[in-house]
């Protein structure tokens, strides 16, 4: 985003259209992407807005609601919940991968050897499908064989397996601990350029001065590392309000409503229920939501960028 | 940690703990994935011990030739597990899926975002970019509704086709807004050379723009198949059966929550949905490392 206003101000040199005027070939054969882009894109999120505002239960109802799915969402408990539940899920997801992701990308950054294949290794596992990553999970926390239980046993720290996905705290933070896997290659991609990116000669007058390891990580890395870190919390927190795969097959929202997260919630409604209208206030709110986030994040970036 | 490990001045005990914590993040990212390669070559006798053979002692590509059914398949495997039979077909459906659906968000995004970039007002522009990028940040599962019942109005549900069209709608918009940032640091000199000898704008972007921009066309391509390929929910949605399911539906679907699966079996399906996107990010991992940095890449 911030790229795009750095190309606005950009463009102003060149200036385009006063060359050449489009010829006609060239209109007809935008037309299917703006075709495409308006059916899939646009309309259905019009449309969504329009839904959640009508009576669209499967079998019975019709017409026009007012009010009453926002305010049957608001007052149902289950709709508090999953809001709760995806913020708790969204902030501990995204803190644990900025943590882990910080220490790796500061391992990297050290000059141990093979950083350069490191960095490729840490490419591979962000492109591991995240039904896939959810599969390597679901296999992980099994209650009967998996390595979870196996390693606790094989150290002694329990004498018995257990049963990780079913008490609803366990099984939350299991999700947790399984998603924030496929967040962590892009903090550390994110981190690790930023690093990058720091002159080195910023330290060396530092030791200088005698300023010591803590106090050069303090006051030189983690100032200069602020924006790549807004970055990568604010696109982890985005994709972290939305996750579903990993829900949808380690615990279908459960035990009881234990797991279940806003993005299952509307699934669920709509796909499972057939309550199409009371979904599509819940989807309206997630996209507010998402909004929001992305709003705040760019009103901090600007406020940043005019400081500087 | 070039500030904080790499210094001698750090006390034994310190530098001990950050190089401790390091590997185990270390071991948290990468051991997952091991792990599932291990068991994709173990057989259930191996996995099913307490605790687990980590390392086979005897390993098998037993369940490789039961997932592709050839002539090592284990029958009762395959019978236990029904669903795993969907598995080459959904395999061939996701290869079709994402590679029509890159195909066409590439060569339309690539024209309209050259269009944008040249041939639209600045104020205008502007509004597009941003509504562009409105799109991208919308949640899939908030428009998945209207999207369902759009298909289902023309007949599309559970059809190749349907989920191609959907898929490049979705994807089109953010096609269009990383080759636009592309064409606009493109040299603006060459086009107007090729304009000053009389060529069309359309015949310009066909023999200069273009093959100038492979680069990004690459990394465009490489962002589109393996987001078609990762997804799950729109395929969940969209599809109801065998026919048409991706390979991410068919994995799901052969996960049942309510018997054990065959876990050696599904941990070698799981490693070849994963293999084809890593390969792909392996080959294009410049385009795809750049891309992650201006924000572009990611589900």
């Amino acid at each position: 985003m911030r790229r795009t206003e750095i190309r606005h101000e950009r463009s102003e040199a060149i200036t385009p259209s006063a060359h050449s005027r489009p010829d006609f070939f060239l209109r007809i054969v935008n037309a299917p992407a703006i075709i495409l882009v308006i059916a899939f894109s646009v309309v259905p999120l019009f449309y969504v807005g329009y839904l959640s505002f009508q009576d669209m239960r499967i079998g019975m109802g019709g017409g026009f609601a007012g009010l009453d799915n926002y305010r049957f969402v608001l007052e149902d408990a289950s709709v508090i919940k999953a809001f709760t539940n995806t913020l708790y899920f969204a902030v501990l997801s995204v803190a644990l991968a900025t943590f882990i992701g910080l220490g790796i990308a500061l391992l990297l950054h050290s000059d141990i050897p093979g950083a350069g294949w490191l960095v490729s290794a840490v490419v591979l596992p962000w492109a591991v499908p995240e039904i896939v990553n959810a599969l390597i999970w679901q296999w992980i926390y099994n209650p009967n064989y998996g390595a979870l239980n196996g390693i606790l046993y094989s150290l002694g720290i329990f004498a018995d397996y257990r049963a990780w996905l079913s008490s609803p705290l366990s099984a939350m933070h299991a999700v947790i601990f399984a998603y924030a896997w496929k967040l962590v290659p892009f903090v550390i991609i994110i981190l690790y350029a930023g690093l990058t990116a720091i002159p080195t000669e910023q330290y060396e007058s530092a030791e200088i001065d005698g300023a010591g390891d803590w106090a050069r990580f303090r006051y030189i890395t983690l100032p200069l590392l602020a924006a790549p870190l807004g970055v990568a919390v604010m696109f982890c927190m985005v994709w972290a309000m939305r996750a579903f795969d990993i829900v949808y097959l380690l615990t279908r929202g459960g035990p009881g409503d234990g797991t279940m997260v806003l993005s299952y919630f509307v699934f669920s409604k709509a796909f499972e229920f057939g309550d199409m209208g009371a979904a599509a206030a819940v989807a309206c709110l997630l996209a507010l939501l998402t909004f929001a986030l992305t709003a705040l994040y760019m009103r901090a970036l600007r406020g940043a960028g005019a400081k500087q | 940690m070039r500030a904080v490990a790499g210094s001698r001045r750090l006390p034994r005990g310190k530098l001990v703990a950050l190089w401790l914590v390091a590997l185990i993040s270390l071991f948290y990212l990468l051991a997952p994935p091991g792990w599932m390669l291990l068991s994709s070559f173990s057989s259930p006798a191996e996995l099913y011990s307490r605790p687990p053979h980590w390392i086979p002692h005897r390993p098998t590509i037993e369940h490789y030739e039961t997932l592709f059914q050839t002539q090592g398949a284990n029958a009762l495997a395959l019978s236990q597990n029904p669903q795993v039979r969907a598995f080459p077909r959904s395999f061939a459906n996701s290869l079709i899926i994402a590679l029509v659906t890159t195909l066409i968000c590439v060569s339309f995004g690539a024209v309209s975002a050259y269009s944008l970039s040249r041939f639209v007002r600045r104020e205008r522009q502007r509004w597009i970019l941003l509504g562009l990028l409105t799109t991208r940040m919308i949640p899939v599962v908030s428009v998945l509704i209207p999207i369902y019942f759009a298909l289902q109005h023309i007949g599309m549900l559970n059809t190749l086709s349907g989920l191609i069209i959907v898929y490049s709608g979705l994807l089109l918009p953010f096609v269009i807004w990383i080759l636009e940032g592309y064409y606009r640091d493109f040299p603006i000199e060459l086009e107007e050379a090729a304009a000053i000898d009389g060529c069309s704008p359309l015949r310009t972007f066909m023999s200069i723009v273009l093959p100038l921009s492979r680069n990004g066309l690459f990394a465009a391509a490489a962002f589109v198949f393996i987001s078609v390929w990762s997804d799950f929910i729109v395929g969940l949605t969209l599809t109801s059966s065998e026919k048409a399911w991706p390979i991410s539906v068919a994995l799901a679907q052969a996960l049942n929550p309510i018997t054990e699966p065959n876990w050696g079996l599904l941990n070698a399906a799981g490693l070849v949905a994963a293999l084809v996107p890593a390969i792909l990010a392996f080959i294009f991992r410049g385009a795809v490392l750049r891309g992650m940095l201006s924000g572009a890449i990611k589900g």
